[in-house]
This record gives structure tokens, C-alpha cells and sequence, in this order.
């Protein structure tokens, strides 16, 4: 197995051979650590409902008079973790990382050039149309923008009731599935005859998270749920969806570009960088004891509501621009801006590795991190 | 110290086919040399409008500007004829936007669009200008200046694109730089860079800098002092320790308890503000925040509340019932909103 599949310390997997169990265990489990996803091999862990193993996307460029393919854009490379029924599994990193491409495989909504997605064991990416429609059920996803993302032209009850008529699930109790579905999201009946220029944007992402309820799916991709919304409403979707996995023991792949939001709501947090997941592991693992220098430049940059921590905050400030997904830098991706390497060179140290060979990601014990990181010079360090 | 910037109970609004909008509805405040002043606010809250008053941007018709006073060192900005506002913005105080893209014109070099500003207000020649663009471009922190000069918007990225705006803003050495969510378009890390650079102009060119942002955590980084506004209306002004650690409006107290934080993992759920803004068109009586107040009183339906001094000399709220929130705590507000909820 690679080391992505197995994650959280403390619930580390000694059944798998590469995983040296010793390092994984650091004796002081954390509240945090009963969610962390666990060795499937013995069965008695949280199942597993969903599986990347080794997702790769390439979008072909296309050029020239007779529109050739001549390069391809590398959004996803390689992307392996695991999702447990009642998790949440953020997925953060910055515009162009790959997040939203990796959720839409998730769902079969964009075909892997290579890879596999498990959903309960089996491989959804080889399935005809018309059995991913079965499964469609299952697998839902709720949309950053709240305007775009609802039919202007369909009444709150045309749309939620849309799904239900697909999966021939409509019967004479789907005004009371309506008025259920919108209690449920904190809107009242008198709602459905209304259309969605009639609501604010908290509510209009209400009504997107009915829908993708409405099928009673096992797993759902929130893709920048609350980044479109206000602080102040922000807060109480994030607080509904919080109450909607605990009442319907829903997993969630949350994507979003804010890490705040993301450590409030994940169980367990992957970092992206150019297509590549750089660091995995619980929120505290992540956030508090960090071990790759870009999961760390990302935390540093983060500006806090506190005036006083600012003035004293050291910051780590990458320099240069993200390199192009279509020639990414080789070995490690992160090399040509990575703030650690260049300490690292100025002491002389000898750093001709991140260049040529590709950083798997493992756990690292010589630097103390206790979660898998993608950095061969990986350190443990607390910026937040 | 005198002031640089006095606005006085200014009004500005729009005719809209729906109705006459509020946007900023009676605000005053004073801008001081060499100060970060910070205009917090939610979308609709009028803080880019105030802005874009006192650079004389607003449209009339079908905006208005129905009262107040824009005074500048001095000189009072809205009885001012075009030709001398002209000198001023650009020179005197100059605005960078959110969006980099859509504020640089595609079809001139970078070097160009930064030149125009000295060769518009100080008469440079062609070959001054091009040098002076490439020092300003330096003193962003471009790479290699002398080549990145020549080339067009579309070969920078978002982050470099900003920092031209912001070489551009500051070509003038203007007094005043208005910042309008400078980083909102870009992510964090590149985020932190332009901050940092915004922070060491202020000090290089020795300027004021009012920073209109919705970001809670830019504000805390960067501000002196911070106003806050609600639908168009001021609901805390004072410096930003005051603002942040004693919260004398339920808006801002509200606003600070719904926020995640990243460094912090303690708290189970986040505190919403209860409600939605109001229309800016028909606003409710009384404090516009009354109906999404945990704290509201019968006062706060009846009485529009003046912004006043509720504590030391200049920490300003403009609520009836300011002085009793010294005594609120997170989980008080928390427990209030909760129990709010529930009735709903």
C-alpha cells in the first residue's frame, strides 16, 4: 500500500508493512484521534465509503491550425486517500492545485486519465452512464456559487423535487420529502413556491445543500460551499452542515481555499500543491505540527483576528509565482519556491534530491512528523 | 496632528428602478498623516461607495450625494471644480481596486500605464517616466524590473498584477492610498506578499493608507485603527486593540465570534449572526441592526443611535446599549444566539 491510504497517528496500520508502526504511535492520543480513519484490513474500523488509489487528470492543450494536442495541463497527479462513513476529509491549497478537479472525479462528473475511485469497493470511473446514474444517489455535491448553481426559472420545489422525479422516488409524500428537505436546512415550507432570485445568497446555498440531500446520499462534495457567503452567514452553514453529518452520518469531502474554515470542519485535512497532495493527516497533525515547508508558508500566511499575534507573528513569505501545471518543476514540486530548501542551500547543505527525485509521501520520523508528508527534508514545526 | 482627510455626516445614494438606496448613510471620521485606517464591513455595508465618494467615482445621475463634507487638507472636495479634484486624485490620494485585471488596460505595457501617472501630474518626459516605472516597480518587488517594464498585463500574474496597480497608485507619492479589498482576488500566500508590500510603502513613501476590506484577519495585521459599518451606517469606530479585544457594538461582537480560526481548534461551533442584512432601500427603524440583534431593546425599534464615545477618549459605538456589552462574553453571546434559534 502507499502511505496515503493510512494517515492518522495512533491509528496507525501495522498490518501493511511499509508503515513502521513504532513511528505512528506517539502515546498521547488526542480527543481528535477517534476520528481519524483506521486499517480497513481488520474490520472492525470505520468503513471506508470512499477511495482514491492513484488518481492522475491531464486536460489536453490544443493548438495550431489543425487544433493538435500539444501539451497537457497536469491538474491531478497521483492522488491517493481514503474517506470513512461520518468523516470529513478537507481538501485545501490554492487556486490551480487540483482540488476541485480531484472532488469531480470523486463523483465520475470528470474521467480520470488514470486512477481508480472506490465507491464501497467498487470502481466507479469504469461504470456506463446509465449505472453511474444508480449511484448518483449516493454521491452528491453542492456547488461554490449559490447564483449559479440553482435554475433561476425552476420554483425551490420544482428543484428539489427534480432528483426525486429522476430516481423514481416521487410518490404522493413528496410535498411532505419537501417540506422535511427544508425544515432540515432551516427554511420553512412557504419557501418552495418561491424562486431563487428571491433569496439571499445563505439561503440560496440552503437550497442547494436540500438538493444534494434529497436522495439521502452517503457522500457529499462540498466544492467552496461558504466562499461565496458573508462572515456572519458563513457561520451558519457551516454550523447546518455540521448538524446534517452528525444527524444523517453523511462523509464529506470539503474543498475550500480557507484554512480556518477548513480546521473548524475537518476530521482529517489533505494539502495540495500543483496537482499533488503535499501533507495528510488529522487537523491537529496538520495545523498544530505541520512537516512540510508549503503546508507551514500556507499557515504562516494566514492573518489572524488578533491584532496583537499579528505584530508579533514571523511570517513565512514564499517568493516567485506557482509554476505552470504544464511543466512542473521535477522532483519536487515545490522546490522552486520552497523557503526550507533555501535556508537549507545557504547552510550548505546538500539539497540536489529535491530536484531529482519526486518526494513520496510518507511519514517522516527524522523530522519528527508523525503523519505522511511529501518533503525529504520534511521538519515538524508549530506556525499557528 | 491635523487631520489630512475629514468626511462629515456624509450621505451618498443611488436612484434605483426599485427605489432610492442608502449606501452610505451619514458617516464621519478623520484620517490621519501616516496612519492605516480600516474600513470593515460585509458586502452592501457602503465602505467601497465611501470610498469611491471621496475620489469623486461616483456617477451622478443615478448616484447623488445628498449631504456632507469631504474635507481635504483643508479644501472641501465636493465643491471643488473637476479640474482641481482631477490634480488631486491621482497625485494627492490614489485608489488601487480588487481586481488587477479588469483595472489594467490590456492593449499598453506596464511601463506605460505607470509612467502616464508622473507624465499626467508632473510633466516627466517619456524616458524619465519608463526609468521611474521601473524603480517603482522595484520598490514592489517585481523581478527584474528593467525587463518586466515592457511587458503587457496578460504576461503578469495575479500577484504581480496587483503590484503594479500598486506601483501605479504610488507614482505620485500621494498622501493618501485608498486600498479597496486589495487582496480579496488573491490567495493567501500571494496575499500576504502584497500586504507586506502595501505595509512598507506606507512607510517608505510616509502615506495614509485607508484599507477597505471584509477580511477580519488582514484588518487585525494591518490596521491603526478600524471602523465598521452595516448597511451603510457606522457601527464601531476606534483603534484596533479597542475594536478587537472590547467589541462595544453586538455587530462587531457578532461578527468576531462567527469566525473560524486557524489557530485555534477549541471551539465546537461557530456563533452566526441571526438574520440577513437589510435592504438598503427600506431600512428598518431605529438601528438597522435591530432585527438581527441578540441584545435588542425597545430603544433600539424607536431610536436611530448617534455614534458616540463610550470609552477612553475616541472609541466610538453607535449603540443604545453599548456599555453593557463590557460584560458580554463569547459563551454569553453564544448561549443568546442559541437560544434565539430555537424560537425561530
Amino acid at each position: 500500500m502507499t502511505a496515503t491510504e493510512d494517515t492518522a497517528a495512533g491509528a496507525a496500520d501495522a498490518t501493511t508493512g511499509d508503515t513502521p508502526a513504532d513511528d505512528t504511535t506517539d502515546g498521547t492520543p488526542t480527543p481528535e484521534d477517534a476520528a481519524a480513519p483506521v486499517d480497513r484490513s481488520d474490520g472492525d474500523g470505520p468503513e471506508v465509503v470512499l477511495e482514491a488509489r492513484h488518481l492522475v487528470k491531464n486536460f489536453p492543450i490544443h493548438g495550431g491550425v489543425l487544433q493538435r494536442v500539444h501539451a497537457y495541463v497536469q491538474a491531478v497527479s497521483d492522488v491517493s486517500f481514503t474517506l470513512t462513513r461520518g468523516e470529513t476529509l478537507g481538501l485545501v491549497g490554492e487556486s490551480g492545485c487540483g482540488k476541485s478537479t480531484t472532488g469531480r472525479m470523486l463523483l465520475n462528473l470528470i474521467r480520470p486519465t488514470s486512477g481508480e475511485v472506490l465507491f464501497r469497493g467498487q470502481d466507479i470511473t469504469e461504470l456506463s452512464a446509465k449505472e453511474m446514474r444508480k449511484l448518483r444517489q449516493e454521491l452528491q455535491i453542492v456547488f461554490q456559487d449559490p447564483y449559479a448553481s440553482l435554475n433561476p426559472r425552476m420554483t425551490v420545489e420544482a428543484t428539489l423535487s427534480e432528483p426525486l422525479r429522476i430516481h423514481d422516488k416521487w410518490d404522493s409524500d413528496g410535498s411532505d420529502t419537501i417540506r422535511e428537505l427544508l425544515e432540515r436546512v432551516g427554511l420553512a415550507n412557504e419557501h418552495k413556491r418561491r424562486y431563487p432570485h428571491e433569496f439571499s445568497g445563505g439561503q440560496r446555498q440552503r437550497i442547494g445543500i436540500a438538493r444534494a440531500l434529497a436522495l439521502r446520499p452517503s457522500v457529499i462534495v462540498l466544492d467552496e460551499p461558504v466562499s461565496a457567503l458573508d462572515v456572519s452567514i458563513q457561520a451558519g452553514v457551516v454550523n447546518l452542515l455540521t448538524d446534517l453529518q452528525e444527524e444523517m452520518n453523511l462523509s464529506y469531502v470539503f474543498i475550500a481555499h480557507d484554512l480556518s474554515v477548513v480546521r473548524h470542519i475537518s476530521d482529517r485535512v489533505a494539502v495540495m500543491y500543483l496537482g499533488k497532495i503535499v501533507e495528510l493527516g488529522n487537523r491537529i497533525q496538520v495545523y498544530e505540527s505541520s512537516g512540510h515547508p508549503y503546508t507551514q508558508a500556507l499557515l504562516s500566511a494566514v492573518p489572524l483576528p488578533d491584532p496583537k499575534r499579528e505584530r508579533e507573528r514571523e511570517r513565512i513569505i514564499l517568493t516567485g509565482d506557482v509554476p505552470s501545471p504544464v511543466d512542473p518543476p521535477s522532483g519536487c514540486r515545490f522546490r522552486t519556491r520552497c523557503w526550507h530548501k533555501q535556508n537549507l542551500d545557504v547552510a550548505g547543505v546538500d539539497t540536489s534530491v529535491c530536484e531529482e527525485e519526486e518526494p513520496l509521501l510518507q511519514i517522516r520520523p527524522s523530522g519528527g512528523v508523525d503523519h505522511p508528508v511529501a518533503c525529504h527534508f520534511a521538519e515538524q514545526r508549530t506556525v499557528v | 496632528m491635523e487631520p489630512l482627510l475629514i468626511v462629515d455626516d456624509l450621505h451618498t445614494g443611488f436612484h434605483t428602478d426599485g427605489g432610492y438606496v442608502q449606501a452610505v448613510d451619514g458617516i464621519s471620521y478623520e484620517i490621519y498623516p501616516g496612519e492605516t485606517f480600516a474600513i470593515v464591513g460585509e458586502s452592501g455595508s457602503g465602505k467601497s461607495v465611501s470610498a469611491l465618494t471621496i475620489m469623486g467615482l461616483i456617477n451622478v445621475p443615478p448616484g447623488e450625494i445628498k449631504a456632507g463634507r469631504i474635507e481635504w487638507k483643508g479644501r472641501d472636495l465636493l465643491t471643488l471644480p473637476e479640474d482641481e479634484r482631477r490634480a488631486i486624485r491621482g497625485k494627492e490620494i490614489a485608489m488601487i481596486f480588487q481586481d488587477p485585471m479588469t483595472s489594467l488596460n490590456p492593449v499598453h505595457t506596464i511601463g506605460r500605464q505607470i509612467g502616464e501617472m508622473s507624465r499626467t501630474h508632473e510633466g516627466t518626459s517619456k524616458k524619465e517616466a519608463r526609468q521611474k516605472a521601473v524603480d517603482l516597480l522595484d520598490l514592489v518587488g517585481i523581478p527584474q524590473p528593467d525587463i518586466r517594464v515592457d511587458n503587457y498585463p496578460h504576461e503578469f500574474s495575479g500577484g504581480m498584477r496587483q503590484r503594479a496597480m500598486i506601483a501605479m497608485a504610488i507614482a505620485c507619492k500621494p498622501s493618501l492610498l485608498i486600498a479597496d479589498e486589495p487582496t480579496t482576488a488573491l490567495d493567501v500566500t500571494v496575499q500576504a506578499q502584497v500586504l507586506e508590500v502595501i505595509h512598507n510603502i506606507r512607510d517608505e513613501i510616509d502615506s495614509a493608507v485607508m484599507l477597505i476590506t471584509h477580511d477580519l484577519g488582514v484588518v487585525a495585521g494591518m490596521a491603526d485603527r478600524v471602523m465598521v459599518m452595516y448597511a451603510g451606517r457606522q457601527a464601531e469606530l476606534g483603534t484596533a486593540d479597542e475594536v478587537f479585544y472590547e467589541p462595544r457594538h453586538p455587530y462587531t461582537l457578532g461578527l468576531l465570534a462567527s469566525l473560524p480560526r486557524v489557530d485555534e481548534a477549541g471551539v465546537e461551533r461557530l456563533v452566526p449572526i441571526i438574520g440577513h442584512p437589510p435592504s438598503l432601500i427600506n431600512k428598518p427603524s431605529g438601528c438597522v441592526f435591530h432585527p438581527r440583534c441578540p441584545f435588542v431593546q425597545d430603544m433600539c425599534i424607536s431610536e436611530v443611535p448617534e455614534l458616540r464615545v463610550v470609552e477612553g477618549d475616541a472609541h466610538m459605538s453607535a449603540c443604545h446599549y453599548a456599555e453593557t456589552l463590557r460584560d458580554v462574553s463569547r459563551s454569553d453571546l453564544a448561549a443568546t444566539v442559541e437560544e434565539l434559534e430555537e424560537l425561530a
